[in-house]
């Protein structure tokens, strides 16, 4: 196990300590959420680093990373950069662990640490079982919960989120419900959609052409007409044959399914 | 709009279908059932990357249909830049760049056996990991679609079970759609883990107990320790004291026996100042013997001188009276005689030398008048040049008896002269021809024969002889330096045959002086010629340097000859002969003269004899007299003497029995004295050797410690020690149980302050979490009560109000939502389910809408949206459908307009607002492209 915990130099003290002050005096001044993020990613790193080879930084210095960490938690500008900073605070526990481990092992003698080994051993040796089970929620509860706590956190401070929002969508994109189709005209639609076809049936003809036949919406109901199997369609090259029947001839040799995609274009009515 | 268009391949009853979503609010999937809308559902929740209900339940596989081998779904998204990042983004940069595009294709393909393999933008893998379902599921976190939300797909039966839920389980539901649940997990996990961690403190408890425990332990150890210790010390305090003790003991035995020895130092000084005292006076007594015995040696001396004077005396009174002076007379007489000889013999020899000095002043003043006459003839010759100049005389005599001195001429030097301006030069010029002074020029054979021939028979003196006819001519060039004065030969003139004979062999070139000599040796060498200055001191040779200059010959030119030389020869002669005469008449001057001093000598000695002679005779006389005065006078002072001498003799006896008398008190004192020294010496011996034990004992003291204050005695500091170190024998601890007991010390301490510590930081974290979950209280009353106002819009058409609220919050494992609806105005609340089966629906699905308002997604799917529904509240769902797309279109934090695909079976209304895209699915026969290609045969 790697020993850094030897003592750190003067110089290094008063590096970090400069690098402390400075990080406040930034603060002062507006500091580039890069140049944070980066400062951020350099402790996580080291920490990571040193946990991965098992090297152990001396308290002083971790406290020194820590105080820049805090000094620039004010300053993070997304979760993003608050997720690498509790990743940086887990780093540093994480190392405070290895430092413990660290100095315990190094005050045992080798009879004590056999008899240590021995004590975990015989710890995990033993046999624990579980039962995991699951708990459905009951929603009766959930009005007699005690423990509700209102969202409305601080009204100010969501307050210019709202009128922002608002200002936003002061125009009603609601559409009118006479757009909407009648259920009862999907039939029609269909029926329509069949005899448009009807003297197209069994010859090829061109995919681009159907665009031009079909609406959107008839082109859709086309779609649900082929996976109904009232119509089949058979795709050589650019080409598509549509027929009542399937298409014997067709249908010998490697036949697949095939997406065709048909981009609508409005029709006038 | 995020989603733009989606491509079905192989997928089930799906050929091939491209779905277009762009610019499409409200997409409505009409068809019968079996038709493959809710495969459009599954697809999108793939290409999320995530897996609807039915998907998880059956094989992916099912998905692949009969045209292929694969199944194919292409989600095609628009993805506009928001600020500076994309819509769609992650924080992996790998991930982003590949998101760095308007248009995101989503690739899956679904294979047999069972995996899906994703692309985005063509791109399999991301940093060489392929992409998958998490990567995909990253990138709509972004735009808050998370196909792991139980809502963020309203799929079949959702509505109806949601609507029947307990509140409890209906309030789980608001948790996972809101995110609020992972934010509650984290925190519970934390706040489990805290618990535990909580508990640690325990075995940490337990620990530090048997820490503690450890330490009292140790703690008796350790006091006996520290008692040990204090014996310990205080063993070492004794020891020293100790040490220090016998130091002290020692130190009290010195100064007893240093008192002894003082003693006997005193009795020695005693004795010695008496016997000084008695040495004293003996060694006056000595002095006074001793003077006396000078006093004795002093008379028998001046008795043995007056003795000796006196025998002198007898003798010299004996001796002058048998003297020759007294006796003989005649002696006298012969030595004035001789004396008289000796002066006659002086006179004459002085009056020869008299005549001699005359006689040499003579010949010295002949022999000047012949140097002068010499002088001025010749000038000042060197013995060279009168050699030479003596044959060169002997040689023209010679020419002369024969009568050719006109064919046979010379000597050059009197037929040449310098000419008038450069007389200065005469000396230079003379150096130049040194060694042809003395030449002679034959005119012809004839001459030139006899002049050999006398020069043989003359034994060939120093002399040169020319035959003229023989000489060449010789041309000089001109001297253009004015340093140099001209050639030598150029100066000069006179007989033409001399002049001749010179310029043929001229090589000397005569110069200024005082000009640099650098320059004139330059000359030299250029002229290969001897340059000569004007005095004569520089001579620079051909070869370009400088020699000391030959001496310039006495003899000028133009000097007369035949007088000259002839009368020269004569003068010469006569000088020799008067010195020669000189010589003489000094060796005789100076034989007299010496002759002439002894006779001095003499004659002084004969005088002074004669003189002496006289004088001893009177004083001898008056000796005898006086002698005798003098003998009586001694002969009475011996007898005095003797009579001293017996006086002294007596006293020296009474001296010397008192010398005795001394010698023997000293004695006894020096005996006395060497035994006190003896006992002195045993004594000094027994100090040395204490010193020395003293001295080791300190030394050995000074390493065990500092001398204490105070010192007791010897044998109480003994009897302490060892009842001391019984003691100590007793106290069975080790340093080691220190150690331990410091140690335990220690652990105790550290693990004091680690559970304190760690309780603080465990405080910290409790209050970190605490303040945590009050927000999360807080979000969720927060968010409940955003869904209730949303609710209460999206129904108001219907509902005069609906209430949420939450039971039991405090404990989130039993919160419930409870929502009470009042449908007519001034009615009661109702709960949900008091209401009918349609507007439970409603109210379900307005709830999910409120959430999804919330939660800020741009995509909507709701299935079977009119199931349970009749015609008119299939308008009113609509209705409720779009003006939650309104709400999330204008809340969106991206600008996103929301986009909803409404899947139903049957549509019981014919005409919708531009908004909204209506697609028909149709389910027909088809087959592969073989099928294809037999029917269409």
């Amino acid at each position: 196990m790697g020993d850094r915990d030897g003592k750190l130099t003067d110089n290094k003290d008063i590096n970090k300590e400069k690098e402390v002050v400075e990080i406040k005096e930034q603060l002062m001044t507006p500091l580039p959420p890069r140049e944070i993020v980066k400062k951020l990613w350099d402790i996580a790193k080291k920490y990571e680093l040193a946990i991965k080879s098992s090297e152990i930084f001396p308290i002083e210095e971790t406290e020194q990373d820590r105080n820049i960490v805090n000094t620039l938690f004010s300053r993070y500008a997304d979760l993003r950069t608050k997720i690498l900073d509790a990743r940086i605070v887990l780093n540093f526990v994480t190392m405070q662990r290895l430092r413990d481990i660290h100095v315990i092992s190094k005050y045992l003698d080798k009879s004590e640490i056999l008899r240590y080994i021995a004590y975990q051993v015989k710890r995990r040796g033993s046999p624990v079982i579980s039962f995991p089970a699951y708990g459905f929620y009951k929603h009766t509860k959930l009005s007699k919960s005690s423990q509700i706590i209102s969202t409305e956190i601080n009204e100010s401070d969501i307050s210019e989120f709202k009128e922002k929002i608002s200002e936003l969508l002061s125009e009603d994109l609601t559409l009118s419900d006479d757009e909407v189709l009648e259920n009862q005209n999907f039939e029609n639609l269909r029926n329509s959609v069949l005899l448009k076809l009807e003297h197209l049936l069994n010859r090829p003809i061109a995919i681009e052409k159907l665009k031009q036949i079909l609406t959107p919406l008839e082109l859709n109901v086309l779609s649900q007409i082929l996976r109904d199997n009232l119509l089949f369609a058979y795709k050589i090259g650019r080409k598509i044959i549509f027929s009542k029947q399937k298409i014997s001839k067709l249908e010998r040799g490697n036949t697949f399914y095939e997406t065709v995609v048909l981009e609508g274009e409005k029709h006038d009515v | 709009m995020l989603l733009k268009s989606l491509m079905l391949k192989n997928f089930r009853t799906h050929r091939e279908t491209l779905i277009n979503f762009d610019n499409v609010p409200i997409l409505l999937i009409t068809g019968a059932n079996g038709s493959g809308k809710t495969l459009v559902l599954d697809a999108l929740l793939i290409a999320f990357g995530g897996l609807s209900k039915r998907a998880k339940q059956m094989s992916l596989s099912s998905f692949i249909g009969p045209f292929d081998k694969n199944a194919k779904i292409i989600l095609t998204l628009n993805n506009p830049k928001a600020g500076s990042r994309r819509i769609l983004h992650t924080d992996d940069p790998s991930l982003d760049r590949l998101l760095d595009s308007d248009i995101i294709k989503i690739e899956v393909t679904i294979t047999k056996n069972n995996l899906r393999s994703y692309r985005i933008n063509g791109r399999k893998t991301i940093d060489g990991v392929p992409i998958n379902s998490a990567h995909i599921r990253r990138i709509f976190r972004s735009v808050n679609i998370n196909p792991d939300n139980p809502l963020f797909v309203t799929e079949q039966g959702t509505i109806n079970s949601f609507e029947s839920l307990t509140p409890h389980k209906q309030f789980e539901i608001l948790l996972e759609s809101s995110d609020l649940k992972i934010y509650l997990d984290k925190l519970k996990r934390a706040q489990t883990e805290l618990e535990r961690e909580e508990r640690t403190v325990k075995p940490l408890l337990i620990r530090l107990k048997e820490e503690e425990r450890k330490l009292q332990v140790l703690k008796k150890a350790y006091e006996d320790f520290k008692r040990r210790n204090k014996i310990e010390k205080e063993i070492k305090r004794l020891e020293i004291e100790l040490v220090w003790s016998e130091v002290e003991e020692l130190k009290k035995k010195r100064e007893k026996l240093f008192e002894q020895y003082n003693q006997k130092d005193q009795e020695i000084s005693e004795i010695s100042s008496m016997r000084n005292k008695i040495e004293m006076e003996l060694s006056k007594v000595l002095r006074d013997l001793q003077n006396l015995k000078t006093e004795a040696d002093n008379i028998n001396r001046r008795i043995s001188e007056f003795e000796r004077s006196k025998r002198i005396l007898e003798d010299e009174l004996e001796l002058l009276k048998s003297s020759p002076t007294m006796k003989n007379k005649n002696l006298e007489q012969s030595f004035y005689d001789k004396l008289a000889i000796l002066e006659k013999e002086i006179n004459e020899i002085s009056d020869r030398i008299n005549q001699i000095t005359q006689e040499i002043e003579l010949i010295d003043s002949k022999k000047d008048e012949l140097d002068e006459i010499a002088s001025s003839a010749e000038g000042i010759l060197t013995n060279y040049e009168r050699v030479r100049l003596e044959d060169v005389s002997k040689f023209l005599n010679k020419l002369n008896e024969l009568g050719v001195t006109e064919r046979v001429r010379g000597p050059l030097f009197s037929y040449i002269h310098v000419k008038e301006p450069f007389l200065a030069y005469s000396n230079a010029i003379k150096l130049a021809f040194r060694r042809n002074m003395f030449t002679f020029i034959a005119m012809d054979a004839e001459a030139f024969k006899i002049a050999k021939r006398i020069f043989d028979e003359l034994n060939q003196p120093e002399v040169t002889v020319i035959r003229y006819d023989l000489i060449t001519s010789k041309r000089r060039m001109p001297i253009q330096d004015n340093a140099i004065i001209d050639w030598a030969s150029n100066l000069i003139d006179g007989d033409p045959v001399f002049v001749k004979f010179l310029k043929s062999i001229d090589n000397t070139l005569i110069s200024r002086n005082d000009i640099d000599p650098n320059r004139l040796a330059e000359i030299a060498k250029r002229y290969n010629a001897t340059v000569i200055t004007q005095n004569c001191k520089g001579f620079f040779i051909k070869f370009g340097g400088f020699t000391k200059p030959p001496r310039v010959p006495n003899i000028d030119f133009g000097t007369p000859l035949g007088l000259i030389n002839i009368g020269s020869a004569n003068l010469y002669q006569e000088k020799k002969q008067l010195e020669e005469k000189k010589r003489k008449l000094m060796e005789e001057k100076i034989s007299l003269r010496t002759k002439l001093h002894e006779l001095r000598l003499q004659y002084q000695r004969l005088s002074k004899l004669v003189q002496k002679q006289a004088f001893d005779k009177h004083a001898l006389k008056s000796d005898v007299f006086s002698l005798r005065e003098e003998l009586e006078s001694i002969i009475e002072q011996i007898n005095s003497l003797n009579a001293k001498k017996a006086e002294l003799d007596n006293l020296r006896k009474s001296l010397e029995e008192k010398q005795n008398l001394i010698n023997q008190q000293i004695g006894e004192f020096q005996q006395k004295i060497k035994d006190l020294e003896k006992e002195k010496q045993q004594l000094s011996k027994q100090l040395e050797e204490l010193d020395k034990l003293y001295e080791e004992k300190v030394k050995a003291a000074k390493e065990k410690g500092i001398r204490p204050n105070k010192v007791r005695p010897f044998d109480e500091i003994r009897d302490n020690l060892i009842k001391l170190r019984g003691m100590l024998d007793a106290i069975k601890v080790t340093i080691a149980d220190k150690e331990r007991f410091e140690e335990q010390q220690k652990v105790v301490r550290d693990l004091k302050e680690y559970i304190a510590k760690r309780n603080e930081h465990i405080c910290n974290l409790r209050s970190d979490l605490r303040m945590r979950i009050e927000e999360w209280r807080r979000i969720l009353l927060e968010t409940v009560s955003k869904i209730e106002v949303l609710m209460n819009v999206l129904l108001r058409s219907r509902f005069n109000d609906i209430k949420l609220k939450l039971a039991n919050i405090e404990n989130p494992d039993k919160t419930e939502l409870l929502v009470s609806v009042k449908v007519e105005k001034d009615g009661e609340y109702r709960s949900l389910y008091a209401l009918s089966g349609g507007e439970r629906v409603l109210i379900a699905q307005s709830f999910i809408l409120s959430l999804h308002v919330l939660t800020n997604a741009p995509v909507q799917i709701i299935d079977e949206l009119t199931q349970r529904l009749d015609e008119s509240y299939q308008v009113l769902a609509f209705d409720v459908v779009s003006k939650a797309q309104k709400l999330m279109s204008s809340t969106n934090k991206n600008g996103l307009v929301a986009q909803f695909i409404l899947l139903a079976p049957a549509l019981h209304k014919s005409n919708f607002p531009d908004y909204v895209k209506h697609i028909v699915f149709l389910k027909v026969r088809s087959g592969d492209k073989r099928w294809e290609t037999v029917t269409a045969s």
